[in-house]
C-alpha cells in the first residue's frame, strides 16, 4: 500500500468532480439560453450567404435593320495580386508608367509601394489601380505578351543554371509576376457620334454609379438595366437553394435606320457648315405610324467619351435639339391655321382676300415679310406666298378665339408629344386664360409667332395633314427584346384633328412647284416628284430682347409623295448667318434629304408611280 | 514467466480507455477539418501518432519505473537544456518559442516537462517521505519545479507553467503537505500576481488581453479577442441534446469555428453529438483517470503512487481547463482536450505519461512477495 492518505486523494478526485459538474451545467445553459441562441441565429445568418455582386451586360441597340447602335466591350482592371510572393515592384510600377503615365494620373512611387504592398490574409489581398479600370483589350494584349516574355525569360535562365548562385541571380531578372487585370464589360457605341442625341450615353467610366444619361439610355434605363445586382449563395453545402440570377438587360431595336440617320447627318452638318450656323435639326418620320426613321441635331457629342460632352455640345440649349429646343416656327406654322380654318368652315380653299399689307389685330399692326400688299389671294395662295396679314385674317378674324384654341389642342400643340426619348422640352402655350392673354396673341401665333414649340411637336403635329387627318405617336422604340423574344412596339393613334378631305386640300396647297413664281418653295424642288411643303423664317429675339432680322430661324416641313406620303422631313436651322430666309437655307436642306429618301427608299417617280392602278386606295 | 505477469497486471481497461479516446479524436479530426485543403490529412497523421502512442505505452509499461528514479537526475537535466536552447535558438512559431525540430517532427519540451517533473518529484518526495514537512522540503520541491517554470513561463506559455505548478502543489499535497502551507500559498500567489502585473512584459499583451476578455467581455469585438471562444459558444449552443449529427454542424462545416481541431474540439463533440455526446465523451476521460488513480492507489510505494497520481492529475487538469475554455469558464489557453485534441507532440507526451501509469500497475505486484 502506498502511504498516502485516503482524504487526500478524495480531495482532489472531489474537486475534479465539482469542475465537471459546472462544465455539464454550463453547457445546458449555453444550450438553452435564448440569448446565446439569438447570438448564435444573428451570427448564422450573418455567415450564411456569399454577396455576391454581378454587372449584367446592358441591354443593346440596335437600328431598324439590326446594326448595333450600342454595345459592351470588355475592358480591364489593372490590379496586384498581392498573394504572389517576390513581386519585382520596380518592373511593375516601371511598365505601368511606361504603358499608362502619359494618359492617367500615375506616380512611380505610390505605384512601386503598391507592387511591394505585404500580403495579409485578412486585410490586404489585392490593390486595385483605380485608375486603370477601363484598360482596352489590345493594351491588356501587350501586357500579357510582356509578362509572358519576362517569365519565360526567368524560367530560360533558371533551367541553365548550374550554381546556386546562378538560380540565385534569376530572380534579379524583370518580372511582371503578381501584376493581375480583370475583365468586366463597359459600354461601348461602335458608332461614336452616330444618333448620339437619340441614344444619350451611361457613365461606363465610373463602375460603382453607372447612370444612363439623355435619349434611349436615361429613357429605357429600366429595361436596359445594369445596376449592379446582388445575389445570395447560401453558404451551406446541403442547402443550395437559392441560385444566382444575373437579370439580362433587354436590348431595343429602333424605328431609326442608321444609314439614313447617318446620311442625315450628314447633310445637316454640312448644312450647318455653309450657313455659318448656330445648330440645327432635321426629323424623318413615317406619318402612316409614327416611326422616326432619323433625328439628327448638330452639334452633337461622342458617348464613347461621355465627359467631353460639355465641351462637345458647347452653347446647345438641350442634348437633343429635335425634341428640347422651343422656338418660335414661324410661317411652317400657318399649316396649322389654315387647316383649323378649312376644317372649321371658317374659310373654304375658294374664300379671297385682299392683302393690303398691314393689319391690325387687338390695337396693334402685322405686315408682311417683305413688307409689301400681296393684293387679291385666295387661301392656297395665301398660304404658298406665306402672307402673314392673310393668316391673321384667317385666325383672328376668321376662327376666332374659341375654335383657334381647340385647334391647337387637338393638334396637340399644348402638351407634349411624349416621344420616348428623355428631355422633351415644352413651352406653356400662350392662350385665353393664361396670364396677358390678348387677341394680338392670336393673332401673331396665326403666323406662327408668339408660340414657343418644339421641332418634335411641329412634325407630329403637321403629320395629320401628310396621314389623312391622323397623328400617330412618334417614337423611337421599335420593338424589345426580352430574354430572346422579340415584342413589337404597336403604333398608336393620338389624335384625329383634320378630316381626310382638309389633309388632302392642305397638301394639294403646298405642292411645290417648279416655278420663279413660287420663291418661297422653289429650291425644294424634287424633278419627277410631286411633293408638298413649306417654309418657315422666324425672327429671333437677339441678346438685347428685341426681334432683330438678321437673327432668324429658318425652318421648313415637307412630305410626300403628295398622294401617298411616305415620309415626312422637318428642317430647322438656327441663326443662319449668309442667308437668312428658308427658303434659301432650309428648303435646299429638305431637298438634299428627300432626293435622298427617295433613292434608298425606292420610290418611283410620279410617271410611273402615278400610271400604276391605284393601290390601297391611296391614289387620287 | 515475465511476458504472462506483465499482461496479468497490465491495466487493459486504462489502456483500452485511451485507445477508446484516441479513435473518438480521429474521428471527430475528420469533422473538424470540414474539408479545409490544408488540413486534410491530420486524421490520418493523428491515426499514426495513436498508433504509435500506443506502442509507446506498451514499451513504457515493460520497463520497471523503479529503474527511472536514478535517471530523473538525468531527465531533469535534459529536459532543462531543452528549454534553454529553445528559449535562445527556437523556432519562433505562433508568436512563441515553444518548438523544436527534431528528425522533422515538432517537439514542444513543456508538454515532455511534466513527465519529467512528475518522476523528478516523485522522486524527490519518495527519498524524502521520512523527512520533516516543514519548510525546507517545501522549498527544495518548489525550488525543482520553480526553475523548470521559470524556463516555460518565458516561452512565453503561461499555460504550460501553470500546469507545472499545478504538478507540483498536487504532489506536495499526496506527499503530505500540512493544511497552513495552502495558506501561507494563497498569500503568497497574491503576492506574485501583483509583482507580475507590475514589471512589464512579463506577462504578454497577449495573455493579458485574454485575461480582460474573459473577465469583461468587449460586446463589439466579434471578430478579434472574442471571436473564438464567441464561436465555441454558438458552436455548442447550436448542439441541443443529442446534436446536429455528424458532418452535419454547420458551425464547423462552414469553418466559423477556429482551431476546431485542437483547441476547440470539445466544442465540435458538443454540436455535433449534443450534451449526450459531450457528457460520454466526459465521462470516457472521467474513466480513464478513474483508472489511474486506481493504479496509484494499488501502488506498493509512494514512487509508483505519486508517478500514477501526478500523471492522472495532469490530465484531470489539462481536461477541465480546456473544457472550461470551450464553455467560457475559463480564459482561453492552449491546453489541448487528452486525446483527443489534434498533436503528436501531445499524444506522444501523454502516451509516455499512461506508459508510466502502465508501467507503475505492471511492476507493482511484482515486489509485494519481496516486501
Amino acid at each position: 500500500m502506498s502511504k498516502i492518505a485516503n482524504s487526500r486523494y478524495q480531495i482532489i478526485s472531489l474537486a475534479f468532480s465539482a469542475a465537471a459538474l459546472f462544465m455539464v451545467i454550463q453547457i445546458i445553459l449555453l444550450q438553452h439560453n435564448p440569448q446565446k441562441i439569438e447570438l448564435s441565429q444573428d451570427l448564422y445568418n450573418l455567415h450564411e450567404y456569399i454577396w455576391i455582386n454581378h454587372e449584367p451586360e446592358r441591354g443593346r441597340i440596335y437600328d431598324r435593320n439590326g446594326f448595333l447602335l450600342a454595345g459592351s466591350k470588355t475592358v480591364y482592371e489593372i490590379g496586384i495580386d498581392l498573394s504572389v510572393e517576390n513581386r519585382d515592384a520596380h518592373t511593375i510600377a516601371s511598365v505601368l508608367m511606361q504603358y499608362f503615365a502619359d494618359e492617367y494620373p500615375l506616380d512611380y512611387q505610390q505605384l512601386y509601394e503598391f507592387a511591394s504592398w505585404p500580403y495579409d490574409a485578412k486585410t490586404a489581398v489585392y490593390i486595385p489601380i483605380v485608375v486603370l479600370n477601363n484598360i482596352p483589350q489590345e493594351t491588356i494584349n501587350e501586357l500579357d505578351v510582356l509578362k509572358d516574355a519576362f517569365q519565360a525569360q526567368r524560367d530560360t535562365a533558371l533551367r541553365s543554371a548550374r550554381t546556386r548562385k546562378a538560380a540565385r541571380e534569376v530572380s534579379s531578372l524583370p518580372s511582371l509576376a503578381g501584376l493581375t487585370w480583370q475583365p468586366r464589360l463597359q459600354r461601348y457605341y461602335p458608332e461614336d457620334q452616330l444618333a448620339s442625341n437619340i441614344i444619350g450615353f451611361t457613365t461606363f467610366m465610373q463602375p460603382d454609379n453607372k447612370v444612363g444619361m439623355f435619349g434611349l439610355e436615361s429613357y429605357y434605363q429600366e429595361k436596359l438595366l445594369t445596376e449592379t445586382t446582388v445575389s445570395y449563395i447560401s453558404r451551406l453545402p446541403y442547402e443550395n437553394k437559392s441560385k444566382t440570377e444575373i437579370p439580362l438587360g433587354q436590348s431595343l431595336v429602333l424605328t431609326i435606320d442608321r444609314n439614313i440617320q447617318e446620311e442625315v447627318e450628314s447633310i445637316l452638318d454640312n448644312a450647318v457648315k455653309k450657313n455659318n450656323a448656330d445648330s440645327g435639326t432635321i426629323i424623318v418620320m413615317n406619318p402612316k405610324n409614327g416611326e422616326v426613321i432619323a433625328m439628327a441635331t448638330n452639334p452633337r457629342m461622342n458617348p464613347n467619351q461621355y465627359w467631353n460632352w460639355g465641351k462637345d455640345m458647347e452653347g446647345a440649349a438641350s442634348f437633343n435639339k429635335a425634341i428640347g429646343d422651343t422656338y418660335e416656327p414661324g410661317s411652317v406654322f400657318k399649316i396649322i391655321t389654315m387647316s383649323i380654318g378649312l376644317e372649321s368652315g371658317a374659310v373654304t380653299p375658294e374664300t379671297t382676300y385682299e392683302d393690303i399689307g398691314v393689319i391690325s389685330v387687338g390695337g396693334r399692326e402685322v405686315y408682311n415679310w417683305n413688307n409689301q400688299a400681296m393684293g387679291l389671294m385666295d387661301m392656297g395662295t395665301c398660304l404658298r406666298k406665306s402672307s402673314n396679314v392673310c393668316l391673321v385674317w384667317v385666325g383672328a378674324e376668321k376662327i376666332k378665339s374659341e375654335i383657334f384654341y381647340k385647334g391647337l389642342h387637338a393638334f396637340g400643340l399644348n402638351r407634349r408629344t411624349n416621344i420616348d426619348l428623355d428631355g422633351e422640352g415644352l413651352y406653356p402655350l400662350k392662350e385665353p386664360g393664361t396670364a396677358d392673354w390678348t387677341l394680338t396673341d392670336l393673332g401673331r401665333q396665326a403666323f406662327g409667332h408668339g408660340i414657343s414649340l418644339t421641332p418634335i411637336q411641329m412634325i407630329t403635329a403637321i403629320s395629320a395633314v401628310a396621314n389623312n387627318g391622323r397623328i400617330m405617336a412618334p417614337h423611337i422604340l421599335k420593338s424589345v427584346v426580352v430574354d430572346g423574344v422579340q415584342y413589337d412596339n404597336i403604333p398608336q393613334m393620338i389624335g384625329n384633328p383634320i378630316s381626310e378631305k382638309t389633309a388632302q386640300i392642305i397638301t394639294d396647297m403646298l405642292i411645290i412647284k417648279e416655278s420663279p413664281a413660287e420663291v418661297e418653295t422653289w429650291n425644294a424642288f424634287i424633278p419627277g416628284y410631286t411633293f408638298s411643303g413649306k417654309t418657315g423664317t422666324a425672327v429671333k429675339v437677339d441678346a438685347n430682347g428685341q426681334y432683330n432680322d438678321s437673327q432668324t430661324s429658318a425652318s421648313f416641313v415637307g412630305w410626300g409623295p403628295s398622294e401617298d406620303p411616305q415620309f415626312i422631313v422637318y428642317v430647322w436651322i438656327e441663326r443662319p448667318q449668309y442667308e437668312t430666309y428658308a427658303s434659301m437655307v432650309a428648303a435646299p436642306v429638305f431637298k438634299e434629304v428627300a432626293e435622298y429618301l427617295i433613292t434608298v427608299m425606292d420610290i418611283p417617280p410620279d410617271e410611273i408611280r402615278l400610271a400604276l392602278p391605284a393601290q390601297n386606295g391611296g391614289a387620287p | 514467466m515475465i511476458r504472462r505477469e506483465l499482461w496479468r497486471n497490465f491495466d487493459f481497461l486504462l489502456f483500452g480507455s485511451v485507445l477508446l479516446l484516441g479513435i473518438v479524436g480521429v474521428v471527430v479530426i475528420n469533422s473538424a477539418i470540414a474539408g479545409s485543403p490544408s488540413l486534410l490529412e491530420l486524421p490520418e497523421k493523428q491515426a499514426q501518432y495513436l498508433v504509435i502512442g500506443l506502442i509507446v505505452i506498451i514499451i513504457m509499461s515493460l520497463i520497471d519505473y523503479h529503474y527511472l528514479a536514478p535517471l530523473s537526475p538525468v531527465m531533469y537535466l535534459v529536459i532543462l537544456a531543452a528549454l534553454v536552447v529553445i528559449y535562445v535558438f527556437g523556432e519562433t512559431a505562433f508568436g512563441s518559442r515553444r518548438w523544436i525540430v527534431i528528425g522533422g517532427i515538432n517537439v514542444q519540451p513543456s508538454e515532455l516537462a511534466r513527465q519529467v517533473l512528475i518522476l523528478v518529484l516523485a522522486n524527490y518526495f519518495w527519498q524524502a517521505r521520512d523527512d520533516k514537512k516543514g519548510w525546507l522540503w517545501v522549498l527544495k520541491s518548489a525550488a525543482i519545479m520553480g526553475v523548470l517554470v521559470f524556463w516555460v513561463i518565458i516561452e512565453p506559455s503561461l499555460s504550460a507553467s501553470i500546469v507545472l505548478m499545478v504538478i507540483w502543489f498536487a504532489l506536495i499535497w499526496l506527499a503530505g503537505l500540512q493544511p497552513k502551507f495552502i495558506l501561507y500559498f494563497v498569500l503568497i500567489a497574491i503576492v506574485i500576481v501583483a509583482v507580475a502585473l507590475l514589471i512589464p512584459g512579463l506577462i504578454q499583451d497577449y495573455q493579458m488581453q485574454r485575461i480582460i476578455n474573459f473577465i469583461s467581455p468587449d460586446e463589439d469585438a466579434s471578430y478579434g479577442e472574442t471571436y473564438n471562444i464567441e464561436q465555441a459558444l454558438i458552436t455548442i449552443g447550436s448542439g441541443g441534446w443529442f446534436g446536429q449529427g455528424y458532418l452535419q454542424s454547420s458551425q464547423v462545416q462552414l469553418r466559423f469555428q477556429k482551431v476546431r481541431h485542437t483547441d476547440f474540439i470539445f466544442s465540435v463533440v458538443a454540436a455535433e453529438f449534443g450534451l449526450l455526446g459531450a457528457a460520454v465523451l466526459m465521462g470516457l476521460i472521467f474513466f480513464m483517470l478513474w483508472r489511474c488513480f486506481a493504479v496509484a492507489k494499488k501502488a506498493t510505494d509512494l514512487y509508483g503512487a505519486l508517478i500514477a497520481y501526478g500523471i492522472g492529475v495532469v490530465m484531470a487538469f489539462q481536461t477541465v481547463v480546456n473544457i472550461g475554455v470551450n464553455v467560457n469558464l475559463l480564459p482561453v489557453t492552449g491546453l489541448t482536450l487528452p486525446f483527443v485534441s489534434y498533436g503528436g507532440s501531445s499524444m506522444l507526451s501523454l502516451c509516455v505519461g499512461i506508459g508510466l501509469v502502465e508501467s507503475v500497475a505492471v511492476h507493482t505486484q511484482k515486489r509485494q512477495p519481496a516486501a
